[in-house]
């Protein structure tokens, strides 16, 4: 049975508002879109909230890159879903969906009018070498765990190549992943 | 008609692209500009030079943007929805199902050994990242700066929001991006 949450508990109100406020930092923070922003996602709301542990968190990354769709809602209102129930989830998905857009719908005009894309794109510039950072320590993060994990060596490595060389060929991605997916399912290494 | 056939464009670029972001721009270019005539290249190319400007999901932001130029303010929310409810919806689906074969042996190695793959594409985001400074000053300060970040954050626990702020904020001050 879940339970479900009622907006009169002084608890429940506690982690629907902090869903709030992690959610408005994501939608205003996680320049670059997409798998840019897993890093920042995992600190605020794997470190800052402990609402999800590492290794689940990883699995959710996984999942969500092997499914359709943009990452950052999926990921964020799964973990909203997970901490915060319906409520939870209905605050996340409005919150980190609509702020960009409306934004963007509503100033249309002024940008046009007033900011050329260049000076739009010096500022995402000035930013994504900093959420670059965020994502390289997530990896290097997921680096250190997976080394703890019994894993065969060469089969890694083989599969970062193998992905690596395909995504320079530039393959689609689905279908990297649904080759990678149909291998490992008939190999089934250990 | 017309009405139904974008919704029909979003919905299908919504769920035939995968890795979020800016992989979603190739549906984009195919479904509205090439299949359904709903907007120009030039156009489309706008909105993708503001929406990846901009924080926050990057196809939402497309969708909106022409949503809210051909229809108003309910296409711009109806478009929205249409494209992000169906993959939410299946994201929580294949989860569930997932956690329930999580134990059957063919599931566990491909659980297992998608981790390298995902570690190869989170380094091809780095890398095409790094791609957009032309000029050679730029990249070797943003390299600087991504080096500096990282390991402070490998070494202390800082607030994100704090970090992005300093790190624009040298940017501009150094005025290498101008």
């Amino acid at each position: 049975m879940k339970q479900q949450i009622s907006l009169f508990n002084k608890n429940k109100r506690k982690i629907l508002w902090q869903i709030f406020i992690a959610s408005l930092k994501i939608a205003f923070l996680s320049f670059g879109g997409g798998n840019a922003a897993v890093g920042l996602i995992e600190k605020e709301f794997s470190q800052r909230y402990n609402w999800i542990d590492k290794d689940e968190f990883h699995k959710v990354v996984v999942l969500s890159n092997i499914l359709p769709g943009t990452v950052i809602i999926k990921i964020c209102c799964f973990i909203a879903k997970k901490v915060g129930g319906k409520m939870g989830f209905l605050i996340c998905f409005v919150t980190i969906l609509f702020p960009g857009p409306l934004i963007l719908v509503l100033s249309l005009k002024m940008l046009y009018v007033y900011v050329p894309e260049e000076d739009l794109i010096v500022v995402a510039k000035a930013i994504l070498p900093v959420v670059m950072a965020m994502l390289a320590a997530y990896v290097i993060e997921i680096f250190i765990r997976d080394r703890e994990k019994k894993y065969n060596l060469v089969i890694y490595s083989i599969i970062i190549l193998a992905v690596g060389i395909a995504m320079m060929a530039q393959v689609d991605i689905a279908i990297i992943f649904l080759t990678l997916i149909a291998a490992l399912a008939i190999f089934r290494p250990h | 008609m017309e009405f139904i056939i974008f919704l029909w464009a979003t919905f299908l670029v919504g769920l035939f692209s995968f890795g979020g972001g800016k992989s979603f721009i190739p549906a984009y270019q195919e479904l509205y500009v090439e299949k359904y005539h709903i907007i120009d290249s030039l156009k489309l190319t706008e909105a993708i030079g503001y929406a990846t400007a901009l924080p926050g999901p990057i196809a939402p932001m497309i969708t909106g943007v022409i949503a809210y130029q051909k229809y108003g303010f309910i296409g711009f929310f109806i478009g929205i929805l249409v494209q992000v409810v169906p993959m939410v919806l299946v994201f929580m689906l294949t989860w569930k199902l997932f956690k329930q074969h999580e134990n059957k042996r063919s599931l566990v190695s491909v659980a297992k050994y998608m981790s390298p793959a995902i570690i190869a594409l989170l380094i091809g985001v780095i890398f095409d990242t790094f791609a957009i400074y032309k000029d050679l000053k730029t990249l070797y300060y943003s390299f600087f700066i991504f080096f500096i970040a990282t390991l402070l954050l490998l070494r202390y626990k800082i607030s994100p929001a704090l970090l992005i702020v300093c790190g624009g904020f040298l940017g501009y001050y150094f005025g290498v991006y101008a």
